[in-house]
């Protein structure tokens, strides 16, 4: 599996990838640590410098992302493996705060309920909960063509007028433009403040594309984004 | 038969023809949407679908997650397994996991410190069956320090349970009036 690290953004990177593990949206024991830990390093000589702050928040994200792989590794849990946690209860049972028995009758009333429910079956799908893995375009293409299903069949529609639909204004074509529109305009006017790059057009999906452009182009270090003072303006220029 | 009658029958046939063919519980909205009747014809043919076939049939018609859906009759259980031994296979939870899930039935959505500190104990593990189960799936994090993840219960909870909805719960207050529970 491979799992690209974007070193421009490597906290935000990492914090997806521990929030993705901690979602079970990927498996964690498929996950390399060591690789992940080797890209921090290259990271680490590349900065010109790095605030205890920021290998702190590593250490923590690292943390987490041993335990949902060490958790990976072992075997699952089942329900006789949490009896220990039980007999701790029951332990405790005596000072059980008076907060948690209205759950202790819930659970009571909880398992009637699974109970009875049990006796009941119902037809099965056959289908496998779905399974996430990062690269898996395979999956990922066939979740696509599944949800592009669906929603034809609830509206009627063929699987093409969906498409069709959902691509009519492509979010990185206009993305692409607006670079362009931002660009020419500072090539004319030097520098430029937010709030003149939004004035007039100020709908939803243009204020969205000129900050993800804003924020591509100062990522690809074309522009520079500077606020001056607390709460002020926020004024955009080219990059000498 | 009157014609009112015979229409009640008609989408009848039609939502029995659906609900045979679901794998999970279908919507009035949705049926009354697909047949292009009112929720009062869905609800009405449901009722008369279901109360024909407690009658006389192995099956029913059950009113959970939101939706109906046919299954066994409840006291035909034993012939299903003895069918397909592998019908027999219930999600088995453990009397920490259960308590943990009404925990968050009722609190949701909610962090794991929370669940442990009403608990008294740690629940990571618990936490950690209960997703795998499905019951229970992370829903979002928490503002504030450490930003810890969230929990709710799932579709699959109120499936796995018979329930139509989460207010079909008894409240707290109605709980803190039960009788002792040993």
């Amino acid at each position: 599996m491979t799992v690209k690290i974007d070193h421009d953004n490597f906290y935000d990177t990492l914090t997806t990838l521990v929030n993705l593990l901690e979602s079970r949206e990927i498996e964690a024991s498929r996950v390399s640590v060591s690789e992940v830990v080797e890209v921090y390093a290259d990271y680490l000589l590349r900065s010109d410098k790095m605030s205890l702050s920021e290998v702190a928040e590593f250490l923590a994200r690292a943390a987490a992302l041993i335990l949902s792989k060490v958790r990976a590794l072992f075997p699952q849990q089942t329900a006789e493996a949490d009896e220990e946690q039980d007999a701790i209860l029951v332990e405790r049972d005596a000072s059980v705060s008076e907060a948690l028995y209205p759950y202790k009758v819930a659970a009571i009333f909880l398992e009637v309920l699974h109970y009875r429910r049990s006796k009941h079956y119902t037809r099965e799908s056959g289908e496998l909960r779905p399974f996430y893995e990062v690269g898996d375009l395979y999956f990922l293409a066939s979740l696509w063509w599944n949800i592009i299903g669906n929603i034809a069949a609830k509206n009627r529609s063929s699987q093409q007028d969906i498409i069709d639909l959902m691509t009519e204004d492509n979010p990185e074509e206009t993305i692409e433009a607006r670079m362009d529109d931002i660009k020419n305009s500072l090539l004319e006017l030097k520098e430029v403040t937010l709030l003149e790059l939004l004035s007039d057009k100020a709908s939803k999906s243009f204020v969205v594309s000129t900050i993800i452009a804003l924020l591509e182009l100062a990522r690809l270090g074309i522009i520079y984004l500077k606020q001056r003072q607390q709460f002020g303006d926020i004024y955009v220029g080219l990059k000498s | 038969m009157s014609d009112s009658n015979r229409e009640i029958a008609e989408i009848a046939r039609k939502i029995e023809a659906i609900l045979f063919i679901s794998t999970e519980p279908v919507k009035v909205t949705e049926l009354s949407s697909i047949l292009s009747v009112s929720k009062e014809t869905v609800e009405e043919a449901l009722h008369r679908i279901k109360a024909h076939y407690d009658s006389q049939h192995g099956f029913t018609l059950i009113n959970v997650a939101g939706g109906w859906q046919m299954a066994t009759a409840s006291d035909l259980c034993e012939v299903i397994e003895s069918y397909n031994s592998s019908y027999g296979y219930r999600l088995r939870l453990s009397k920490a996991a259960m308590e943990t899930l009404a925990i968050i039935a009722y609190k949701q959505p909610i962090t794991r410190a929370e669940i442990e500190e009403l608990r008294g104990v740690r629940s990571d593990k618990v936490l950690e069956t209960l997703l795998s189960s499905g019951l229970i799936r992370v829903a979002g994090r928490k503002k504030g320090t450490g930003s810890p993840l969230l929990y709710r219960t799932t579709q699959e909870f109120l499936e796995a349970f018979g329930l139509n909805s989460l207010s079909e719960l008894p409240t707290e207050e109605e709980l803190r009036n039960e009788g002792n529970i040993s």
